[in-house]
């Protein structure tokens, strides 16, 4: 067989995390069914973050087909691909991961049209995943926008998320992820948002007093390959990533559901007087919805016609998920 | 030639002063606002960033005209000016050759960027229009590297640059 | 195969006497067209511009243009005069006022080269006129001058600190004590060797003339003030305290001094303008260079093959071996390019040990400090044959006792931690 020639061929997977995170549990499980389904055939590298670069850097690299496989969340792409920012918008997901897992990745018509949009950039979607919720860790209890009148959030440079603070009067401050621990500590910043491992692994619960889980946004991101590179595949490779890729989603919820309970227990057990609101009230998070509508219109304008349809599509499908699981 | 690379050599000052100059004066702004009116300006952070690109690559050209290089010239001091020279002229002509061939792989990767249309995200300009500095920078430090090979071959004295004599006044500088 | 194609192409260009960042790239592209010929050379340059874009960096062309203000003004003078009128009467007072104001100057500024200009320009003739050897002048100017790499604000904290994502602000308060202890290592070795270089002592200033020179220090000393006192307070950001200091350098200088005036600022925006080019494209270089190496995995082999470098290796063999790779790293690069290179190697493994990462950052920022004064290619040692134009031999015979000193300050850090970390701790505790 084809399995007794001399080299494999290397396929190369730049994630944009440490070792050890959601992203790399992912890559390793890919590493690992790919390397066995192709009967040692192809051998995958992965590159974690730090080794070849940041996220932008990465998806220029898949591009130059420099890696074949790639890590890339929307807080990033949505500087090439515009209308993936709609993953950015508060209160717009279900509460329940589950639901969120099939409507992404599951629903052939929302396949279609994400597929469409990275085809774009030379990029052929893998799939979407949540690495879990953004939590918000802060010195004061949120419980409404009002709450955050004052408050200085850190948030990635993105004008989206930048907007979405400014909808509930905090001031947004833009600031290096290496600098947020230090600023929290010196009172610079007054709040942060992660998911609870990165919370976890940067000690930012250390340095704040309450950690809310409005479950506002979960964090999201999507695996991508480079379309050339994969149409170039034989038909029977292209199966095989395909098939590794769908056995990839229901393991990495899984996956992602244990690591963030794991390192909130953690969290719970080094600092046991930091306040903890596990979820809003439905008024308190309506509220929050109200407030935020105006960042959605910024998104319609930013993104046009095409992104008021998939946004609109992706709260349909939401809902039509959300009403099959009532009955 | 002289009067080319006169103000070539200006138009690059040029650059590089205000450049300096428009970082401190957005940092410095930046600052206060947050400070006194609690907002951060978000354009500023990246309209550095563009700046820090056009400072290092017109740079680049503008030290090479200067014949500002951090180099080691143990071995070189060595040598007798016969042979400095002939060291300059190889040095100059592979560095030449180098920054040509990086002006191309830049074009390269600009066209990349230029096909995903990344664009920055607070101002929204498309980055490969930020980045034509890049070979354009590559291009003119070619150009101040073959002039220092000319200058060698026709005048007396050892060359470091266009313009600047190997003294010891005028060397390499390490500068961190 | 790689590593041998790098390490033979780094050095027979390096010793050809090529502008440095050539070395580095040539390097890097050799090992892609040889060995990668699928992946395209254009990822150099994608990585020279990434190298640059990281917005802690903007601190660096900052705190160079604060510098060169004040270098042009007088703020270094009036430092000199002040540092002299108190100490200059002692035994070894002159090269002890050195040392005190390479000190006193490396607060105010990130660059080494800058503090040798200010501080050793004006005060070698008085050393060399009071009766100590050249080797012995330049030397102590070379090596106090790295002082200000320790003291912050400082380039190599900051390109550290971007490279390795640890918080700049901590590491530029750890590096204080570091900092002091290696001025007091270096007073007590003037003292001593004034003693036995039988200086005469030099007369001692009035009250008067103190009370002047304390009083005409007095603006210049607050700048460290703003500085420290601003990122210690959360009032602005290591990266913001660099604009502060440019501001804060240009009123001084222009309203209080007025040694300059607004129309000079050009002309040192311009000087500051050339030396942020001639950094960041080594940056750059270093950047793209680095990028190579972690592609094809050369840090993997490096740690886990040819050291056996583990998390469980224990703390001091982690430590040594990464002041000694720095160390030597410095010994014939830009120690800017040696950081770059070697933190994405060392800094994991260090990490996976449990070790500070503040703690890491001091170490090799004084390991740093000491290879680039170190034979054969120890930046500084040009520096100082540029500067003070004076022979290559001539410049590195006095060298060997300050590295001595040095050294034992660098294991005095490892076995110590407090000593670096006892003022992060107070201040971010
Ligand atoms: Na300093
Ligand atoms: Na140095």
């Amino acid at each position: 067989t084809a399995s007794t020639s001399d080299q494999p061929i290397q396929w190369r997977f730049a994630i944009e995390e440490t070792i050890g995170s959601v992203q790399h549990q992912y890559a390793m499980k890919f590493k690992e069914l790919v390397e066995e389904r192709s009967n040692g055939e192809i051998e995958v590298t992965i590159y974690p973050y730090g080794t070849l670069g940041t996220s932008d850097q990465i998806t220029e690299l898949v591009d130059m087909e420099v890696v074949q496989f790639a890590m890339a969340s929307p807080g990033h792409l949505g500087k090439l691909i515009p209308e993936v920012q709609v993953f950015l918008l508060h209160f717009l997901f279900s509460d329940d991961d589950e639901i969120n897992n099939q409507v992404l990745n599951k629903d052939p018509r929302l396949q279609k049209t994400f597929a469409e949009l990275y085809a774009r950039k030379r990029l052929k979607l893998l799939s979407i995943f949540s690495e879990g919720w953004q939590v918000w860790t802060t010195k004061d209890p949120i419980h409404r926008p009002e709450d955050f009148e004052g408050v200085k959030m850190r948030v990635m440079t993105s004008p989206l998320l930048i907007a979405a603070y400014n909808a509930y009067g905090a001031s947004p401050t833009p600031l290096p992820y290496s600098e947020v621990y230090s600023a929290l500590q010196l009172n610079m910043i007054d709040g942060q948002e992660n998911p609870v491992f990165a919370i976890q692994e940067m000690n930012f619960y250390e340095v704040t007093d309450w950690m809310i889980f409005a479950r506002h946004a979960p964090f999201i991101t999507t695996a991508v390959t480079n379309r050339e590179f994969f149409d170039s595949l034989p038909a029977e490779r292209q199966e095989l990533v395909t098939g590794v890729v769908a056995d990839l989603n229901d393991y990495i919820l899984k996956v992602q559901r244990e690591f963030n309970q794991e390192r909130l227990s953690l969290i719970r057990k080094n600092k046991p007087d930091l306040e903890i609101i596990t979820e809003l009230t439905p008024e308190e998070r309506e509220a929050f919805r109200q407030a935020s509508q105006p960042v959605r219109d910024r998104f319609i304008r930013m993104t046009g016609e095409d992104g008021r349809k998939l946004l609109e599509e992706l709260k349909q499908t939401i809902k039509e998920y959300e009403d099959q699981q009532q009955n | 030639m002289n009067k080319l690379f006169a103000i070539i050599q200006r138009i690059e000052a040029f650059l590089l002063a205000w450049s300096i100059i428009s970082i401190a004066a957005l940092s410095i702004g930046n600052v206060v606002c947050r400070a006194l009116f609690g907002f951060s300006l978000a354009f500023v952070g990246e309209v550095s960033q563009f700046l820090i690109i056009v400072v290092t690559f017109i740079g680049l050209s503008y030290a090479a005209s200067q014949g500002r290089h951090i180099r080691m010239t143990a071995l070189y001091d060595q040598l007798n000016p016969r042979w400095r020279k002939i060291m300059m002229v190889i040095i100059n002509s592979l560095t030449a050759l180098l920054m040509l061939l990086l002006a191309g792989y830049a074009f390269e990767y600009i066209n990349t960027v230029r096909f995903l249309d990344t664009i920055s995200p607070v101002l929204q300009v498309p980055l490969y229009l930020i980045y034509l500095f890049v070979p354009l920078g590559f291009i003119l430090s070619a150009i101040q590297y073959g002039l220092t090979v000319f200058r060698n071959l026709t005048a007396p004295d050892v060359y470091i640059s266009y313009s600047q004599k190997d003294e010891y006044e005028t060397t390499v500088v390490g500068e961190v | 195969m790689e590593a041998l194609l790098i390490i033979g192409i780094m050095i027979i260009l390096l010793l050809l006497g090529f502008p440095m960042k050539v070395p580095l790239i040539v390097a890097a592209l050799a090992v892609l067209l040889v060995f990668h010929p699928d992946v395209t050379p254009a990822v150099l340059v994608q990585q020279m511009i990434g190298g640059i874009k990281p917005a802690a960096l903007i601190a660096v062309p900052m705190f160079i243009f604060a510098a060169d203000i004040m270098t042009r003004g007088n703020s270094a003078n009036r430092l000199l005069d002040l540092v002299t009128a108190f100490v200059g009467h002692l035994r070894g007072g002159l090269p002890i006022a050195s040392a005190i104001s390479c000190t006193l100057f490396g607060a105010m500024s990130g660059s080494t080269q800058a503090t040798v200009v200010a501080i050793g320009g004006p005060l070698r003739p008085q050393l060399l006129k009071a009766g100590y050897p050249d080797s012995f002048t330049t030397a102590l100017i070379i090596n106090a001058s790295d002082i200000a790499l320790l003291i912050p604000p400082s380039i190599g904290m900051i390109v550290y600190g971007v490279v390795s994502g640890t918080s700049i602000g901590e590491l530029f308060i750890a590096g204080i004590g570091p900092g002091l202890l290696v001025l007091l290592l270096f007073c007590i070795y003037c003292w001593i060797a004034s003693i036995r270089m039988q200086i005469p002592r030099q007369e001692k200033t009035d009250a008067a003339t103190r009370r002047t020179a304390a009083r005409r220090a007095l603006l210049p000393l607050g700048f460290p003030l703003i500085i420290i006192g601003g990122i210690y307070s959360g009032i602005f950001s290591p990266t913001e305290a660099a604009a502060i200091s440019v501001l804060y350098a240009a009123i001084l200088e222009i309203v209080f001094f007025r040694d300059l005036t607004v129309k000079d600022i050009p002309d040192i925006a311009l000087s500051t303008g050339l030396i942020t080019a001639v950094v960041f494209i080594l940056v750059g270089a270093g950047a793209a260079f680095s990028w190579v190496i972690s592609f094809v995995q050369l840090p993997d082999a490096l740690i886990n093959n040819w050291l056996g470098l583990t998390p469980d290796s224990g703390y001091w063999t982690i430590m040594l071996t990464i002041a000694i790779a720095y160390f030597i790293g410095c010994m014939f690069v830009d120690p800017i390019v040696v950081i770059l290179i070697l933190t994405p190697i060392f800094h994991p493994v260090a990490i996976a040990a449990g070790i500070d990462p503040v703690l890491v950052g001091i170490v090799v920022t004084l390991q740093v400090a000491i290879g680039s004064a170190t034979p054969p290619f120890g930046c500084d040692i040009f520096t100082a044959i540029a500067v003070f134009r004076r022979p290559y031999l001539e410049v590195i015979r006095g060298t060997p006792p300050f590295i001595a000193i040095l050294l034992f300050a660098g294991i005095l850090l490892i076995a110590f931690p407090s000593i670096s970390l006892f003022l992060r701790n107070l201040a971010f505790g």
